[in-house]
């Protein structure tokens, strides 16, 4: 194992027992993994695959029933590592009679950070999270995306080296899910190290470093994004301004060669890239339908205010 | 343990020091305030008891974890009847089993025949000691693997549980040598001697092994509380705080019910329906207990779910995932609760002292009203009585501190005894005295007597500063002696012989100083005492001639100008003798005299003593007169044929400290302690129980520790009476009373039996209660009696006592526990 390993697991394994002791689900099986000193993390897996649980056994909030998960070289159960660690739960779950500013302060001040210090970074982390607004209401009247922002804010009080992200963007708009993921990527770029489950690809794919695949506990692929994405043996080729009348030839071409053209047509993009497009589009141009693609003013004849 | 009697009753031959001391630590018999005293006893008590608790409990986890870990067949199919569990059953059925037979061969109902040589129920015990043995056994070793404290640590703990259990028989078995050989007893050791040895050893072993497993806790918790921080403690203290007021609006709903009781105890105690005497004594009890019930209320509500709710919700998540421990978890949320706990029984505390104080002064001042105004129509008795009850209200509003003596008796032939005459009652502790005799009881304040090995302690010697009012004649003149005192006391030493010079320079500038110290005093004594000389001249005058009204003022002048006499006050037993008359008042004399000053009157009175009722009187402040705290004071009954009976307690010197405002705030502490425990309860059970269960665990320990303690106390003696609890019921059934013998039905058989298995079982629970109504103390200060300090300082130590371990045992859970299953 290299030195700049953060977090390791052997055999990591979860079952979990009624009030008897029976076993009841066998929720994580034999899970080996390593995580590196500044890469982003991801863990997939459909709903009930075992995400949280590993997430919840390598914060010692479980504990293993077979197996060892190591957190900076250290048990799990080790409190003082906690210092170095940020944790977003699956569901944001804080006090709700304190505020914004009470909870992060709250929070602190079980870190050993002097308090200007952590006054100082109270303020920057609501303004960061775009709490700033309601930072005096209290979080019970919050809708469920303030909570997780605030909930992201609460991770970062300490300044982690090690952040774990349990499906940080469930809960928020595509606005919020990208800034959140912009966060994330500003996290590596500080040298900190980012493990964080979700099921849907589309958002891991774009920041994650490497991801594990989990289904029914079990793991399935890791390994680097783009090796896992990319289909061996499929060759894609993406032409500008083709005649249709040309499409004809390349398939000759192709079938002398031997291949053959498995599918022909436009690209297309994914609905929430529209919806995110739509949505900065509006903010610049307020008040006005979005144009189709193709009859988009040039940039240079556009009547919108700056 | 018939071998032990020869250290118990002190003879001569005591076994050696270390023997002694291993068997003190032992057996919790040997460590009441008797023998060692004070704090010293009752925390060895308390440790052997906490250690046999841990000592269970340790067992007790890891039998459960022995039998979750059994629960999972290889098949990873579950099994519910598995070794343990089978081992468990077999063991109780047995016991069960045993005590049917030895009670059906008490009864003797059919022969049980014996088993070579041996009967049977002694064989089942034996084969339940084995048995038993094997199951202790394989728990101490099986070994489980958790996250946290490595198997190591527990093979540690097991072999020292070992060895402890070695040491039990050890000491046993030197104390039985160490007396055959006093004895001069030669020869091998009989089996049943063994069998005693190995029975005790080990029972003292157990206690030996409960005071290892409490160090081992107590070091992990060491280790804990060592990484504890204040910041992590406020934290979680002011979110607990924020919790109650914002969510559960505690306070405020308490503080509004308080008033409404407020009024309500108002219109229900302030009425005439009240006697006067007893109006201060109501209000401060039922005022404390209002708060005190209260606040329990509160903190049932909020304790026990305070940790469940979290887990609950969740939140437990985030704040389990930053660098606190869980020791801090618990003890920042006692914390949290104990401050808001404060500022609630603050706010209480002294509405009610205000309250209070408001209501008897007024009282107090149309009682004297009363007493003027039957005066003025002429009747006279009735204007006495309303002053003695205006004078008994207003001694409830006082912190008054008891003095005591030491008693010692003289026979009616004029001999010194240790103890008077036994008159054979029930009165175990009161010795009695002859009327018309010699014989008299004799308290001695200040002075411990020499020959009893007795200490004096600052509970015996009169506070003179307090007693005599400063500025009066006598406390002046008490100055006077003590410096006189001084003055001699330095002059003695400076004619030692062979003095060094510098020693000889200091005794003479303090001379010196005390020469000027004695004159200033006597330039301060003279104007007073000429004044007083004056004023007893025109009094004389003026009561020559007759003149009332002047008189009334110049008396009360005069009186300034004395400290005021300072009461005693006594109860005493009588117990008649057919020879006395009957009808007539038993009598008993009271002379105080100061042993340093006889060259002072005597004072004598003259009082009818009622059995059994706080007779109170008083002597003369002059009698304190450089006395340096020393006092005596001898009653004789002086009706003939009658005897009158007393203890060391029963006869005190009153004197006050502080007032009563201090004395309220001070009784508060015993409410504020009483939340302790209970908060400590609540967070004890939330650690392990859902919400629910938890409120209903602390609500069921705060109904028997407060109101139940009593009975079930009274349960563990009438167990020996009417039996157990399922005798007792069939007694009830079938409307027997508690003597007769029952018919050896197999009903009744059946019962013993249940009960002579549950009953040791039951007894103990009682150690496992805390006594909550025990650390009350509103009763002294509604009696106008001071919380002392070392009353204060024993019932912090009794609440921490249990507090502390409390927290201790959440502590352990709550780390154990994995908080996201
Ligand atoms: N506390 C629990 N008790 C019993 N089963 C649980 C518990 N938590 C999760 N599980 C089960 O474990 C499996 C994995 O759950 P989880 O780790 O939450 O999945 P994911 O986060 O990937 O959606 C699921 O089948 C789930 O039902
Ligand atoms: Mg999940």
């Amino acid at each position: 194992m290299g030195s700049n390993s953060i977090i390791e697991t052997r055999n990591l394994s979860k079952v979990y027992k009624d009030f008897w002791g029976r076993p009841k689900v066998q929720a994580l099986k034999a899970l080996d993994l390593e995580v590196k000193q500044g890469e982003i993390f991801g863990v997939l897996g459909p709903n009930g695959s075992g995400k949280t649980t590993t997430i919840k056994l390598l914060l010692g909030l479980l504990f293993p029933s077979e197996g060892e998960a190591l957190i900076f070289g250290e048990p799990t159960t080790n409190v003082a590592k906690n210092e170095r660690i940020g944790y977003l739960p699956e569901e944001t779950y804080l006090y709700k009679y304190l505020n914004a500013e009470e909870t992060l302060h709250f929070y602190g001040r079980l870190f050993k950070i002097p308090s200007r210090e952590r006054t100082k970074r109270v303020h920057e982390l609501i303004d960061l999270v775009g709490l700033t607004r309601s930072k005096h209401r209290q979080l019970r009247e919050y809708s469920k995306g303030m909570q997780r922002r605030i909930g992201l804010a609460q991770a970062l009080i300490n300044q982690p080296e090690l952040v774990l992200l349990d499906e940080p963007t469930s809960g928020l708009d595509p606005i919020g899910t990208d800034e959140i993921k912009k966060l994330i990527v500003d996290l590596r770029r500080q040298g900190k190290t980012v493990v964080l489950s979700g099921h849907l690809l589309a958002d891991m794919q774009d920041i994650c470093d490497r991801i594990a695949i989990l289904h029914h506990g079990e793991l399935r692929e890791i390994g680097k994004v783009s090796d896992l994405l990319t289909v061996q043996d499929i060759t894609q080729i993406k032409v500008k301004d083709l005649p249709e009348s040309a499409w004809e030839e390349i398939r000759g071409v192709v079938s002398r060669h031997g291949g053959e053209v498995v599918d022909v047509g436009r690209p297309t993009t994914t609905l929430e890239e529209l919806f995110l497009r739509i949505v900065t589009e509006s903010d610049k141009y307020p008040g006005r339908r979005r144009i189709a693609a193709d009859q988009q003013p040039t940039p240079a004849g556009s009547p919108g205010p700056k | 343990m018939p071998w032990l009697s020869l250290w118990a009753q002190g003879t001569t031959v005591t076994l050696p020091s270390w023997i002694q001391w291993m068997i003190v630590w032992a057996d919790p018999q040997f460590t009441d305030a008797r023998l060692l005293g004070g704090f010293f006893g009752g925390f060895m008590t308390w440790s052997k008891l906490l250690g046999l608790f841990c000592l269970i409990s340790w067992l007790g986890t890891r039998f459960f974890n022995l039998f979750l870990r059994s629960q999972q067949s290889r098949s990873g199919q579950s099994v519910v009847l598995n070794l343990p569990v089978i081992g468990l059953l077999l063991f109780v059925g047995i016991a069960i089993l045993t005590a049917f037979l030895s009670i059906v061969q008490q009864a003797a109902v059919f022969p049980i025949p014996l088993i070579a040589g041996y009967p049977i129920p002694a064989l089942l015990v034996g084969i339940e000691f084995l048995l038993g043995f094997l199951a202790l056994e394989a728990v101490m070793w099986s070994s489980y693997r958790r996250p946290q404290g490595g198997s190591a640590s527990q093979r540690g703990l097991a072999l020292g549980v070992h060895a402890a259990l070695a040491a039990g028989v050890f000491v046993i078995y030197k104390a039985f040598e160490f007396n055959r050989n006093v004895r001069g007893l030669k020869g091998s050791i009989a089996s049943q001697d063994w069998q005693l040895i190995l029975t005790d050893g080990l029972r003292y072993g157990a206690t030996y092994a409960g005071l290892v497993v409490l160090a081992y806790f107590a070091l992990g918790m060491f280790k804990e509380a060592l990484s504890v921080r204040w910041r992590r403690l406020y934290s979680i203290a002011w979110q607990t705080v924020l919790d109650a007021v914002r969510r559960m609006w505690a306070p405020w709903v308490v503080l509004v019910l308080f008033v409404l009781f407020l009024a309500f105890t108002n219109w229900f105690l302030g009425g005439p329906g009240t006697r006067t005497p007893e109006l201060a004594r109501r209000y401060i009890e039922t005022l404390s207990w209002v708060s005190s019930l209260l606040l329990s209320l509160m903190i049932l509500l909020l304790a026990p779910m305070s940790l469940p709710t979290d887990i609950r919700t969740q939140v437990i998540y985030t704040i389990t995932t930053k660098p606190v421990n869980r020791l801090e978890l618990i003890w920042g949320r006692l914390i949290g609760y104990m401050g808001l706990i404060t500022a609630v029984l603050l706010v209480m505390g002294l509405v009610s002292m205000f309250f209070v104080e408001r209501v008897v002064n007024s009282r107090i001042s149309t009682t004297r009203e009363q007493a003027v105004a039957s005066r003025e129509v002429g009747k006279l008795d009735d204007a006495r009585r309303s002053e003695e009850q205006a004078a008994q209200l207003e001694n409830k509003m006082s912190a008054r501190v008891p003095v005591f003596g030491f008693l010692s008796f003289t026979d009616s032939r004029g001999k010194a005894r240790r103890k008077g005459i036994d008159v054979g009652q029930e009165q175990k502790l009161r010795s009695h005295i002859e009327g018309a005799s010699a014989s008299k009881a004799s308290w001695r304040f200040g002075q411990a007597p020499q020959k009893e090995g007795r200490t004096l302690t600052a509970e015996n010697v009169l506070p003179i500063e307090r007693l005599l009012k400063p500025g009066t004649l006598e406390a002046v003149e008490d100055s006077l002696f003590r410096a006189r005192y001084d003055q001699a006391q330095i002059k003695m030493n400076l004619e030692a012989p062979n003095l060094k010079g510098s020693e000889r320079r200091r005794l003479e500038d303090r001379l010196t100083k005390v020469d000027s110290e004695v004159k200033r005093i006597q330039a301060e004594l003279e104007p007073i005492q000429k004044q007083e000389r004056d004023l007893r001249e025109q009094i004389q005058k003026l009561e020559g001639a007759g003149k009332s009204a002047d008189l009334t003022s110049l008396r009360a002048e005069r009186d300034k100008l004395h400290s005021p006499p300072i009461p005693v006050e006594m109860v005493f037993n009588v117990f008649r003798t057919s020879k006395g008359e009957l009808g007539e008042a038993v009598r008993a004399s009271m002379v105080v005299s100061n042993p340093l000053r006889p060259d002072l009157e005597l004072h004598r009175s003259v009082f009818p003593v009622i059995e059994y009722y706080t007779i109170r009187r008083f002597f003369p402040s002059r009698m304190l007169v450089g006395s340096m705290g020393q006092l005596a004071i001898e009653i004789q009954c002086i009706t003939p044929s009658q005897f009158i009976g007393m203890s060391e307690k029963d006869l005190y010197v009153l004197s006050n400290q502080g007032s009563f405002r201090t004395n309220y705030i001070a009784g508060l502490t015993g409410v504020w302690l009483q939340a302790l425990v209970i908060t400590s309860v609540g967070l004890f059970a939330g650690t392990f129980l859902s919400w629910s269960v938890a409120f209903l665990l602390t609500l069921a320990v705060f109904v028997f520790g407060q109101l139940a303690i009593g009975f079930l106390d009274q349960f563990n003696q009438m167990g020996v009476v009417g039996g157990g609890p399922f005798e007792s019921l069939i007694r009830l059934l079938t409307h027997e009373n508690l003597q007769s013998n029952l018919a050896s039905t197999p009903a009744v058989m059946a019962a013993k039996s249940f009960d002579l298995f549950l009953t040791p079982i039951l007894t103990r629970l009682i150690y496992v209660i805390p006594n909550i109504s025990a650390l009350d103390v509103s009763n002294q200060v509604a009696l106008g009696f001071a919380v002392t300090t070392p009353t204060l300082i024993g019932q912090v130590l009794l609440g921490l006592g249990y507090a502390l371990p409390l927290t201790a045992f959440a502590y352990y859970i709550f780390k154990n526990r994995e908080i996201a299953a």
